[in-house]
This record gives C-alpha cells, structure tokens and sequence, in this order.
C-alpha cells in the first residue's frame, strides 16, 4: 500500500507578491487576473501524488501580505511543517521583506520546517528586479529550497510544490495523524477558496 | 424652505435624527432601505453639513430618480495635504484589484472606478492623517462609492471611519482581536455545544475576522446584499456587527458539525470564512410602501419621499419572537446580575407589514451609473411577516419561508446553507436582545477600552466625539482594546458548555504578558488599572444609555458628559503614565 502524508504549509510574503494566486494555480489550475486582497488568511488542501504513488496532502494557510495582519501569522506558521516565501521578481523590495519572513521563521517556527524561496510572477520577466543568482545565492546560504513561478501560464508552480512534497517525507516526521489518516478512500479533496462566495454571476463579467 | 434656524453653527440638528427605532425596522424589509439609502446612509452617519447640502442640493430629492453627479460642483473635499501618507503605497495595491467583487462589464470602466475609488482613499487619509489603512478598508468603501452619489461618498466615508471604523484603523489588529473575542462568547452564551466545537479548532473565531473588520463588505457576494447588511449595521451601535457575525456562524452548525466528524481541522476556518448563500426575500413592487418617515428630515425631503405619513410602526409589546424560552435558560446556567432583554430600545419594536401579494414580485437587473452589473431592487413591499422569523437560537439552517417564492440563483449550490438575509438580520437582533452588550458574561467592559467605537458611539451626533478628537483616538490603542485577559480554560469537550463555564469565571484570571511591549509590563498593569476603573463607570453610562429610549434627552446628555469627562481623564491620566514612563 502507498503511503500517505499530510502536511502543513503556509504562505508568507509581502503584499501583492502572489501568495493567494500561486495557491489558485496549484489547487485548482485557475488564474485570475484581478485577484482580491486576502484578509486574515484563506485554508485549501491539495494532494500531491508522487511517482512512487506516495501522496502527500497538503494543508495549505495562505496568509494576508500587509504589514498589520503580521501578528497573526505566528498562528500560521507555529505548527507548519513547511513554509512557502514568496517575492515578486519586478520588485526588489518584496526579496527582502521574504528575507524578512525567513529570518522570523527561522527564529520562531519549528526547526525543522522546510522552507522555500519562491520568485513569483516570471511572465513579467521584462520589468525582472531580482537576478535568479541573486535569490539563488541566498536560499542557498540560507538552505532553503528556490524556484520561479508563474501563477499565471503555471510555469513551475508544479515542480516547486512537487519538490517540497518529496523532500518533507525525508525530513520532517509526518505528523501522527497525518500518518494514520490520509485521503485513502476519499477523493483528494479540491481546495475551497475562503474569500469568495461561488457565486456564479460574477464570472462572466471578468473581461 | 428654511431651516436655517433649526441648524446650529456645526451643521447638525437635532431636528435632523433619524428615528432610529422605524429605521431598524425598515432595514430588517426584504431589500432594506432600497431607493432612500441616498438620504438614510447620510443621515444615519451624521452627515448634515450645509456645505454638502449647498453644493449637492443636499438632502437631495432622489427617492424617485437615480443621482445624477454630472453637472454638479466639484466634491467638497477639503484641501487635501499634498504629502502622500505612508499607506498609500498599500492603497494603490488594494485598489489595482478592486472590483472583484462586484462585477464591472468594461475594462475601461473598470480602471475609471479604481481610479476614483483611489482618489476617494487617498482624500480620506490624506485628511486623517492618523488613522491607517487597512486591506479590507477599501472595500467598506466600495460599497459607500457604488452606492452613494459623489458628493456624498467624502463625508459619509470619513464619519464612518471616525466613529464605526476607527478601532480597526490604528497601528494594529489589536482591536478587532478584542471583538473577535466578545464574538466568541456571543457564541458560548448562543450554542455551547457548537461554540466548544469551534473552541478546539481556533483560539479566537478569526473566520469572522474579515467580517468584522470589513463590515462583511469583503465577503457578501453582490452589491445589493452588501448594501442591504450596510441598511441593517448603520442604524445601530457599531458592536451589532458582531451579533450579525454570530447569526451567520449559527446558521451553519449542521456544516460545521458534518466537518467535525470528517475531522478536517482546518476546513472549519474555510467553511466559516466564506458566508453561507444568502438571498433576499421576495419584495414586492408597491408605490406606497416607501416607509420613511420620521427621519427628522426637512419639509423639502418629506416631499421627496412619498407617504411618508404611510409607515406603519407599532410598539408591540410582545416581541414576535419568544424569548422567554432561551432567558430561562439562561437564568437557570448563568448566575450573576440578569439582564433584561426588554430594555433594548430597539427590540422591542416591529415594522408592522404590508400584505403579501405575490403577483408583484420582481428582482430587477440593471446598470447603475457605474456601469456596475446589479442585482437591485425597486420600492418594493415586504413579502415575509416578522413574525414568522423563527426565534431559537439553532438558527434554521435551511429557509423556513418555504411557502414563500424565493428568487432562486440558478447557481445557487444544492450543499450550501440558504439563508435569507431577512430572517438573518432578526436573528442577529434577536441574538442582541437575548445577550446584550451589558451582558455580564460578554464582559465587554474587560475586552474593549472607553475608547473603543463601542463605548464611544452614539445615536445622537451631538454625543459623539468630535471629528478630530476620534481621529486622534486611534493614537491610543490601549484605550481602545484592553490588554488581553488570559481566558480560563475552555470548556470540556461535554456539552454542558454553561456550567464549565461558569466554573471558569470563578478561576484567578492572570494577566498575559503583553507581547508588543514586554519590557513596560509595570506601566500596562498600571494603565489596566486605571482603565478598568474608569471603564466601569463608563461602562454603566453605556448601560444605561442603551437600556433607553431616544426620547430622554437631558438626562441622556448628562450622562453622556459624565462619560465624556471619564474619557478625558482617563485619556490625560494614561498620557502621564506614558511621560513617566519615558515612552
């Protein structure tokens, strides 16, 4: 029989950066262009199956950028198993309040939680403000994980949350119920998207 | 006509009160205030000022015609300081993706919106330079900028800001962390068994956070429900937004018990973040059944609104809803002082209703002046007697108006709760009557400071504190929400929440160290202190402020002085203590 896991992750990041659109992308292949602003935090879960037909279920926390919602993150990040950081490529500033985020979670969070530096927003490649040697030679000072991602055409989403799903097995001890209880006979419940109300009238109108 | 002698020197009148008791009635009608939101939003903000009135023809006559902006002067926003203020930067992100929500049909439309959305913001803090913006703010504002005409959208913006907003709009989530505390014991007092439930999932019900700081504005799907929860939370105290909070979380204990038994810890968060479906009752189109009357308003707007002498609003007595089951209850897990739920001025009063007749019934869809898609209703009657809104606090989680035609989404999902807004509405005011803000066991005299929306606000406009003495209200979050008293042990898994409870109270609290400034620890245990005695003295002008009606005003402003005065004390003495202590 396979085996099966579940973590926790949550999403850290300044403002605007993509947090919630990356979740989007990952959870449910959607992409909006105008995405509203997450207040508090938003939970969805997606499963990853892995070659080896491991599946690791991911707890997903996506939290609020701004400034003033940061006490509430520790919630967020205290039992978190992993941890995705993102930066937006066109805007320096966003690198370093990730760096920021990863100095508060080496400090705060478990230690041994996985983090990932992610660049998010690569389709805007033209306006780059962040060399990928630039954030490469910090996540590996720092020994965190790094991609650059699309939300938008998809481009390494996949790969950056396939990556933390094969590397979490080997190196943080799933949690006891994450062991014993996985989505075994259950179908790998979609995400459920906190901040908007499925309320269909308003797709169309989206042009 | 003139009524220049009615108005004094600040613009406000007393002649101007709305009559807050018919208004709450009125926001309770399928489709809420409708057409007059134009003069009530206003009015209800304490939005009176000559200068709007002579630029904007204000109170404007646009019962019966949608505003029209196009000729008018120029907005009457102050001069604004040209330095930019420091969160505008976070403002311009927020507005760059605004109009989500509510859809616009053209792009270009849409970046016209955003931009004079920005604008709007930006006056606002460029004004107040005090108070901070918050991501959610901007959509409270969506909903005044969509909804009221230009003119209107500056000053309505900033006294909800000043006097029902401020707490949010300092330095920190502090505040609303204290009102997401007073919910949680709303829930504890309404459903034991399920508040235990949510109890072990979170600390703090923080799905509701977005409700409360956004006046759900982030998270009600279309304008015209927004507009209406918007019709329910002005016409009374700020702190009704966490009894309606409480209403939608009650709404959806089947879910959130079906969620428990999947145990999926961190769907319940998802669940209760996102608003159950809500819809509007059938309304009825019915010429006559614009019900405003006694508004306070000038001769020149009674005119505008047609009928006005038709409301027909009785004090009953007998509330339709029976409470006496549930304060029974009550009185028999709870001791200490009792409350009276027929003291609420405002529950103890019904819209009385026109007949049902369901060959009028309509829902119009049209275009606004913004070219916003809306769902919208006209002057319309009331479909559903009050009376028949269902009074237990397990709140139906399915519409009990079955004999009524509903106007169904045709996406409406088959698994998602159906609420409609009307009954949610009543059982918010229902959940106000039954545990009330004096209410011992919500000890909001220990969560939220005197200066906190909640102590300060006031139904005459006179009582509030003036413009920039609120403004400056947001510099002492201290006096806004009180360091946080560390809860007693929740509850046991057992249903018997009540007598565990109880239990609890009769524990030592210990004060939490407080986490932002650990090291003053001596000074904040000194400020709690001060605030919690002063706090009690407040707190009693507050009770009996709200434990009375609107028609003893000498006495009320008596009172309200001594609060005044409290405040002020209290304000300089905690200046002091922050000198002393070299802060």
């Amino acid at each position: 029989m396979s085996k099966q896991y579940q973590f926790k992750l949550v999403l850290l990041g300044e403002s605007a950066v993509g947090k919630s659109s990356l979740v989007l992308r990952f959870v449910k292949d959607q992409f909006d262009d105008y995405r509203e602003s997450t207040i508090g935090a938003a939970f969805l879960t997606q499963t990853v199956t892995l070659e080896d037909q491991t599946s690791v279920k991911f707890e997903i926390w996506d939290t609020a950028g701004q400034e003033r919602y940061k006490s509430l993150a520790p919630m967020y990040y205290r039992n978190a198993n992993c941890a995705v950081v993102v930066y937006d490529i066109t805007q320096s500033a966003s690198l370093e309040k990730a760096r920021t985020w990863i100095r508060e979670l080496q400090r705060q969070a478990d230690p041994n939680i996985v983090i990932a530096l992610c660049g998010n927003k690569t389709d805007l490649a033209a306006r780059r403000q962040v060399t990928q040697e630039e954030a490469k030679k910090y996540a590996e000072e720092e020994g965190l994980m790094w991609g650059e991602t699309s939300a938008k055409t998809g481009e390494g989403v996949n790969d950056i949350f396939t990556a933390i799903a094969k590397k979490l097995p080997l190196i943080a001890p799933p949690s006891a119920r994450g062991a014993t209880r996985g989505a075994a006979g259950a179908p790998a419940r979609t995400g459920v998207d906190l901040n908007k109300q499925p309320v269909a009238q308003n797709e169309p109108c989206n042009c | 006509m003139d009524h220049s002698d009615t108005v004094p020197a600040d613009g406000v009148s007393t002649n101007y009160q709305p009559d807050w008791t018919v208004l709450r009635g009125l926001s309770l009608r399928p489709g809420g205030f409708r057409k007059q939101r134009d003069q009530l939003w206003p009015r209800l903000l304490g939005v009176y000022n000559d200068e709007y009135e002579g630029r904007a023809g204000y109170p404007p006559a646009t019962s019966t015609a949608a505003p029209s902006t196009e000729d008018e002067p120029p907005l009457p926003i102050p001069s604004p300081d040209p330095s930019p203020h420091d969160d505008e930067h976070q403002i311009k992100l927020d507005t760059e993706r605004s109009f989500v929500l509510y859809p616009v049909d053209d792009v270009k439309d849409r970046d016209d919106l955003k931009s004079e959305l920005h604008q709007l913001l930006v006056s606002i803090f460029r004004k107040r330079r005090k108070l901070s913006y918050f991501q959610g703010y901007h959509d409270i504002v969506t909903v005044i900028f969509l909804t009221l005409p230009k003119e209107l959208q500056f000053p309505c913006t900033e006294k909800l800001s000043l006097h029902r907003v401020r707490d949010s709009m300092g330095a920190t989530l502090e505040p609303v962390l204290g009102l997401l505390r007073i919910l949680q014991k709303v829930l504890r007092l309404a459903d034991p068994p399920l508040a235990s439930i949510l109890d072990r999932h979170a600390p703090l019900p923080f799905y509701a956070l977005s409700n409360l700081l956004t006046l759900f504005s982030h998270d009600v799907a279309t304008l015209p429900l927004i507009q209406h929860v918007f019709d329910y939370l002005l016409c009374r105290p700020p702190v009704a937004a966490i009894y309606l909070a409480a209403a939608i979380v009650l709404s959806r204990k089947s879910e959130v018990e079906r969620l428990e038994e999947e145990g999926e810890e961190g769907m319940v968060h998802s669940l209760l973040s996102s608003l159950p479906e809500l819809y509007e009752d059938t309304i009825l189109d019915d010429s006559s059944s614009s019900n405003v009357t006694n508004i306070g308003a000038s001769a020149e707007s009674q005119t505008a609104i047609p009928s006005a002498g038709q409301a027909e609003t009785e004090i009953n007595p007998t509330p339709a809803y029976d409470v006496k089951e549930e304060v029974f209850e009550l009185e028999k897990n709870c001791p200490g002082p009792r409350f009276d739920s027929g003291e609420d001025s405002f529950h103890d009063h019904q819209t009385k209703l026109e007949p049902f007749d369901d060959d009028k019934t309509l829902l119009d869809s049209e275009t606004d002046d913004h070219g916003v898609q809306t769902t919208h209703s006209e002057d319309k009657t009331l479909v559903s007697e009050l009376s028949t809104i269902p009074a237990t606090p397990s709140f139906p989680l399915e519409a009990k108006h079955a004999d009524e035609k509903v106007p169904d989404s045709p996406h409406a999902s088959s698994h998602r709760t159906r609420v409609s807004m009307t009954s949610l509405l009543a059982h918010a005011d229902e959940l106000f009557a039954l545990y009330p803000p004096t209410h011992p066991s919500l000890c909001i005299s220990e969560i939220m400071g005197p200066q906190s929306v909640v102590h300060t606000w006031s139904e005459t406009p006179s009582d509030l504190p003036d413009d920039d003495e609120a403004e400056a209200m947001v510099t002492h979050p201290e006096l806004i929400v009180l360091p946080y008293i560390e809860e007693p042990e929740p509850a046991s898994e057992d249903d018997s929440g009540m007598d565990e409870k109880d239990k609890g109270k009769t524990r030592r609290r210990k004060l939490k160290k407080p986490s932002r400034l650990g090291d003053v620890v001596v000074q904040r245990k000194l400020m709690l202190a001060g605030a919690v005695l002063a706090l009690s003295v407040a707190m009693a002008v507050y009770g009996v402020r709200v434990g009375r009606g609107n028609e003893d005003h000498v006495a009320d402003r008596h009172l309200k002085m001594f609060g005044s005065w409290v405040t002020g004390v209290l304000l300089a003495a905690s200046e002091r203590m922050i000198d002393g202590f070299g802060l």
